[in-house]
């Protein structure tokens, strides 16, 4: 038997997924956590049914992909379980009535009973199940309740008579039904409300944001400045010995010992610059990434579930409006700061192909994922705040520049911003640690591998030349237009691979601050990690990849060559140059905001 | 009661009304209908952004929903004064 959990975005489907099946899947707050089907396996009566968490969808006659995914599903299912936000009965049982026509089993779960009734909102349960001739159940996803009769009412629900409505005709059976199960009682405004208006009022949202993003960073740089110092000495109190037990068993020297250990440094190992597998490659991962991707995900996690992501959009949809977007291409762009995978994932609930084409060459050519950022974090941070700030105000440049010209380029339309905003919703602290847990497990399946298997890659083509014969060839663009040592080309091949890595490889090079600079935005822009790239393929197919590829390594050309044209010119004034810079490109922005191009098109429309 | 008909986007924030029409194609009011705003819904306007042309910000039932302006100028709402 094949069960569909289907029902509108965000209304916990994936949380109740998780509950009958054991499956682990992300949820969070936002409408379109869920881009893909998961399937599970619930056990009832020693028998077993699979399980299927369908993405979120307003209607079966879709239009983003993600909702296409959904209505190819329901025709294929048994039994529907259809999940309702009790805190919102008349538009999602506009899905149900849609549901009801297929004349499959099905049961109703009203979720978020909770939440409804500190609403104020009341549903008599007896005459819903009555008028929709279904059984009823409530439940809370997020703990669970409720949920231990469901496998009984959905294994035993008989198939209901199909009931065909128009449109019109649906909303008219809502307007009956809802008022005859519901009764509203009105209620004083609660402190999370409030929190919620002052969170999107366009006086108080933005400094708020602004002030989120600030305490975000140095919570995640602090922080994460910290520990990586503290994971080096313990690397060196404990894992030193261990390494220099096996390099006595590989006899202190050869091939084998230098792929797998590098430089020992007589036992003062610098893990940053040995160039082992054992050594460089697991303080890489485990010494520095780890310890920021577990901050960064503590902290985006809270956001996310708390509610804040959409809000994020809200107010900057007319910045996006500039690049060709809309704001709920936000969503994507700050999962990427993450791991660009789930980024570029994401992009399927964007409606047009232009939004689509857009946000995920702008994600994966500017964005830099957490394992990036925390590599740029240790090798440009040593050379002063000033050059991390450097960094990022050129990758912001390009992300705006890029946008402006993208906007011009890519045919098409988009359409406006349309989107429920969830309530605040204060996290769950267990469902924050699954959610944790999930994320680093998954960062070191995926990472481990890569991270190893680059600097294995590196260290082969060292000792076999090959590299010196590959940073030949590329010497016309790497020293000639970047200005770079032809050693960095080792760098570029190993980012096609894993991008901590690849920054972790300039380490040893002896470059200039600046080059240090042009080499880690060129790094970023260049070309997306294996990983992304596969999905990116998958997500846009084989022409756009190809487009998208051009563009990024047109930028990279562009930027690098501008950035070492500019360093030449005003040499070590540089930073003041990329301030000033900053300075423009903020007031640029904001003079965005406040141009009144739109409003002739709103007077049009108003007449 | 004198009713007046504005669009969401030149109507004035906490101002209630009824959607009386969508200037649009199918398209746009299907997307509507979807998300529970169909033509006859009561809608009250919560916000909108001080700089011109951002999302209108709307509560329609227990649900808030945030509406691009160059949407919101097609949705037409009969005010009451």
């Amino acid at each position: 038997m094949k069960i569909l959990l289907i029902g509108n975005p965000n209304v916990g489907k994936s949380a109740i997924f998780s509950h009958l099946t054991g499956v682990s899947v992300t949820t969070s707050n936002y409408p379109g956590t869920t881009v893909e089907y998961t399937k599970g396996y619930m056990t009832y009566k020693s028998k077993k049914h699979e399980v299927i968490d369908v993405p979120g969808t307003y209607r079966l006659d879709p239009v983003a992909a993600s909702e296409k995914v959904a209505a190819d599903l329901v025709a294929e299912g048994d039994i529907l379980l259809n999940i309702v936000d009790a805190t919102n009965l008349e538009r999602n049982l506009n899905l149900t009535l849609q549901l009801l026509e297929y004349g499959k089993p099905m049961v109703l779960i009203l979720n978020m009973w909770d939440d409804a009734r500190h609403k104020g909102i009341k549903i008599d349960l007896d005459q819903l199940e009555a008028l929709l001739k279904i059984p009823v159940i409530v439940t809370n996803g997020l703990t669970g309740e409720g949920l231990s009769g469901l496998p009984k009412k959905a294994v035993t629900a008989q198939p209901v008579t199909p009931r065909k409505l128009s449109s019109a005709e649906r909303w008219e059976t809502l307007g009956k039904i809802v008022p005859k199960v519901q009764n509203l009682s009105h209620r004083h405004h609660t402190f999370i409300e409030r929190l919620q208006d002052i969170s999107i009022h366009p006086l108080s949202g933005p400094p708020l944001a602004l002030a989120l993003l600030y305490l975000a960073f140095t919570i995640i740089i602090t922080i994460g400045e910290f520990v990586t110092d503290y994971t080096t000495r313990l690397f060196d109190l404990i894992y030193t010995p261990f390494i220099l037990v096996i390099s006595r068993l590989l006899g202190g020297e050869g091939l084998l010992h230098s792929l797998l250990l590098g430089e020992l440094n007589g036992g003062e190992i610098d893990y940053e610059g040995a160039m082992g597998v054992l050594t460089t490659g697991v303080f890489v991962a485990l010494g520095i990434v780890l310890p920021f991707i577990i901050l960064f995900y503590l902290v985006f996690g809270f956001l996310e579930d708390l509610g804040y992501l959409p809000r994020v959009a809200i107010m900057l949809d007319r910045l996006l409006h500039k690049v060709g977007l809309h704001g709920y291409s936000v969503i994507p762009m700050l999962l990427a700061f993450g791991c660009n995978v789930p980024g570029v994932l994401a992009i399927r609930n964007l409606e047009s192909r232009r939004e689509r084409f857009i946000t995920a060459v702008m994600t994966c050519t500017t964005i830099p994922c957490m394992a990036q950022t925390a590599l740029i974090i240790k090798a440009v941070g040593t050379r002063g705040g000033a050059y991390i700030a450097l960094t990022f105000t050129t990758l912001f440049s390009v992300w705006s520049i890029m946008g402006i010209i993208l906007k011009q380029m890519v045919k098409g339309k988009t359409p406006s911003l349309l989107m429920e905003i969830p309530p605040y919703r204060i996290p769950n602290m267990k469902t924050q640690f699954k959610k944790l847990r999930m994320r680093i497990i998954c960062f070191l399946k995926e990472a481990i591998p890569y991270v190893l298997g680059g600097i294995l890659l590196i260290n082969l083509l060292h000792t076999s030349g090959v590299i010196t014969w590959i940073g030949n060839l590329f010497s016309p663009i790497v020293k000639g237009i970047w200005g770079l040592a032809d050693e960095t080309v080792a760098a570029l091949i190993i980012g096609t691979v894993r991008k901590d890595a690849a920054i972790a490889l300039l380490t040893p090079i002896n470059l200039s601050h600046i080059q240090m600079v042009i080499a880690v935005v060129v790094l970023t822009l260049y070309f997306p990690c294996v990983a992304t790239f596969t999905v990116l393929l998958k997500e846009l197919g084989l022409k756009d990849t190809t487009k998208a590829i051009g563009i990024m390594l047109v930028v990279t050309l562009l930027t690098g060559g501008g950035l070492n044209l500019v360093s030449r010119v005003f040499g070590p004034e540089l930073i003041i140059v990329g301030e000033i810079l900053f300075v423009l490109l903020l007031s640029f922005i904001i003079s965005l905001f406040f141009q009144g191009e739109n409003l002739k098109v709103v007077n049009k429309h108003s007449l | 009661m004198y009713k007046r008909r504005l669009t969401l986007a030149t109507m004035k924030n906490k101002q209630s009304g009824v959607v009386v029409a969508i200037h649009g194609g199918m398209g746009l009011r299907t997307r509507l209908e979807a998300i529970g705003i169909p033509v006859g819904s009561l809608i009250i306007k919560k916000s909108s952004s001080l700089l011109g042309a951002g999302p209108v910000i709307v509560m329609v039932g227990n649900t808030e929903i945030a509406i691009g302006h160059g949407m919101a100028s097609r949705i037409f709402v009969e005010v009451d004064q």
